[in-house]
C-alpha cells in the first residue's frame, strides 16, 4: 500500500543503543499509521486552493527574489537569483519578453550594487590602512603646537597689520590726483590745445611735480584753489579754470 | 508536462498551470497534513496554506528534485507548525477524528486503542527535534523515498539515513518498549 515500503537497509549509522529489530518495529508502526490514515480531500479542495491563489501576484523570479530578500530568507533569494539567470539565459520554454527584461534589469542592478559595494570597501580599507600608518607623525606635532603660539603670535601680529595698511596707501588714491593735477600743466597751457598735449604732459607732471602737487592738489582743492579742483573727466576744463584764476 | 515546464509556465503568469499542479498533488499534500494533524479540517487548512506558500515561492524551485517532494516538505513543515500551535484538546464529535471512528465499528475497544496509539505516535514524532522530525515525517507521513528526501532537503543521502536511524531510535525511546509513552 505504501509508495515506498520501508527497507531495513535504509537505516544508516546512528544510535546503536536501540536494537535494529526495535527500530524496524517502530518503522512498521509508522507505516501502519500512514496506511490507516489515507483520506482523500474534498472534491471542492482544488477550487478552494485556486480561490486562495487568485489573490496572489504572479510568482515571477524577480518578484520572488525581492520577496525573499525582504523576508531575509537569503537561501531562497539565492535560488531566485538562479531562476532569474535562467530566465535571462532563456533556457527551457519561451519566456515572455517583459519577464526577461525584468530579470535582466534585476541582475544588472545587483551587478552595479555589487561592484559599487566592492569599490567602497576597497577605498574604505585603503583609507583605513592609510590612517593606521600615519598616527605616529601627528602625535609629536600636536605636543609641540602649544609651545609655539605664544612666541610666534607676537611678531606675526604687527608685521601683518602694517602690510595690510600699506596696501591701501599704495593702491593709489594719490596717483589719480597726481595725474589730474592741473597746476603743473600751466606752462603747457600756453601752447594751446590741451586735448592733444593732455596725456603726455600729465604723465610728465606726474613725474616732475609729485612732491608738491600730490598734497597740494588735495589741499588746494579743499582750502582755497577752487579753480584747481582735480576732476579726471574734465581735465581740459580744469586747466581753463586755472587760466581764469591767473 | 514535466515539473520544470509546469513551474516555468506558472512563473510566466499561467495560473492554469498551477491548477494542474494542485489537481495532481492535492491528495498527497492533504494526506501528509492529515497524518500529522489527525483532523480533516486542520489538514485541509494546512494543505491549502502549503499550496499558497508553494505558489509564492515557486520561483525558488530549482528543479533538482521532484515537485512532489518539494511540496511534501512544505506541507510537512506547515502541518508540524500548526500541530505545535494547537491546544492540547481533542474534540469528540468532529468528523475525521479518531473518536468519531469509534462509533458503529465492529470493535469499539480495539478502535479506541488504535486511535490512542496513533495519537501517541503522532505526538512522539512531533516532539522530535530537527532534523530528525522532518526526516521521519517525510519518510513515513509523506511517503517519500530516501532519494526524494535527499533531493528535497539538499542533504547527502548518507546524512538522511543517519537522521532516519537516530530519529527512529529517539522515537522508540519516547514510546517505550510497550509502545505507549
Amino acid at each position: 500500500m505504501s509508495r515506498h515500503p520501508f527497507d531495513p537497509a535504509e537505516l544508516g549509522d546512528g544510535d546503536d543503543r536501540v536494537p535494529a529489530e526495535e527500530l524496524l518495529a517502530i518503522a512498521r508502526e509508522l507505516e501502519d499509521l500512514a496506511r490507516a490514515e489515507s483520506p482523500v480531500p474534498a472534491a471542492a479542495f482544488p477550487a478552494r486552493v485556486s480561490a486562495a491563489i487568485s489573490a496572489e501576484a504572479t510568482p515571477t523570479p524577480p518578484r520572488t527574489f525581492l520577496m525573499a530578500v525582504g523576508a531575509l530568507r537569503f537561501g531562497d533569494a539565492w535560488r531566485a537569483l538562479g531562476a532569474n539567470a535562467r530566465v535571462v539565459a532563456g533556457s527551457g520554454r519561451v519566456v515572455p519578453v517583459g519577464l526577461r527584461f525584468q530579470a535582466a534589469a534585476l541582475l544588472l542592478a545587483l551587478a552595479v550594487i555589487t561592484v559599487g559595494g566592492a569599490g567602497v570597501v576597497t577605498v574604505g580599507s585603503a583609507a583605513l590602512v592609510q590612517a593606521l600608518r600615519t598616527p605616529p607623525q601627528p602625535a609629536p606635532t600636536l605636543t609641540i603646537a602649544p609651545s609655539l603660539p605664544p612666541a610666534s603670535v607676537a611678531p606675526s601680529g604687527p608685521t601683518r597689520s602694517p602690510s595690510a595698511s600699506e596696501s591701501p596707501e599704495a593702491s593709489g588714491s594719490p596717483e589719480p590726483s597726481e595725474s589730474a593735477e592741473p597746476g603743473e600743466t600751466e606752462s603747457n597751457l600756453e601752447t594751446a590745445d590741451p586735448q592733444d598735449s593732455e596725456r603726455p604732459e600729465a604723465s610728465a607732471d606726474a613725474h616732475g611735480g609729485s612732491d608738491g602737487s600730490g598734497d597740494g592738489g588735495a589741499g588746494s582743492g579743499s582750502s582755497g584753489g577752487s579753480g584747481r579742483t582735480p576732476r579726471p573727466s574734465g581735465t581740459p576744463g580744469a586747466s581753463d579754470d586755472g587760466h581764469g584764476n591767473d | 508536462m514535466d515539473d520544470r515546464s509546469l513551474v516555468e509556465a506558472v512563473t510566466s503568469g499561467d495560473r492554469d498551470a498551477f491548477e494542474a499542479i494542485v489537481e495532481r498533488e492535492a491528495t498527497a499534500v492533504f494526506r501528509t497534513c492529515y497524518r500529522i494533524l489527525g483532523r480533516v479540517g486542520d489538514a485541509e487548512d494546512a494543505a491549502q496554506e502549503s499550496f499558497v506558500i508553494a505558489y509564492r515561492s515557486l520561483g525558488t524551485f530549482r528543479g533538482e528534485g521532484s515537485l512532489a517532494g518539494w511540496l511534501a516538505r512544505i506541507a510537512t513543515r506547515q502541518a508540524l507548525r500548526r500541530l505545535g500551535q494547537r491546544r492540547a484538546t481533542e474534540p469528540l464529535d468532529v468528523p475525521g477524528t479518531p473518536a468519531s471512528n469509534l462509533a458503529g465499528g465492529p470493535d469499539p475497544l480495539g478502535a479506541a486503542i488504535a486511535a490512542e496509539r496513533q495519537r501517541v505516535i503522532r505526538s512522539a514524532v512531533a516532539s522530535l527535534g530537527e532534523p530528525y522530525r522532518e526526516v521521519v515525517a517525510l519518510r513515513f507521513f509523506a511517503e517519500l523515498s530516501l532519494n526524494e528526501i535527499a533531493e528535497s532537503t539538499g542533504r547527502p543521502i548518507g546524512t538522511v539515513k543517519t537522521h532516519l536511524h537516530r530519529g527512529l531510535a529517539r522515537l522508540r525511546e519516547r514510546l517505550g518498549p510497550d509502545g505507549l509513552a
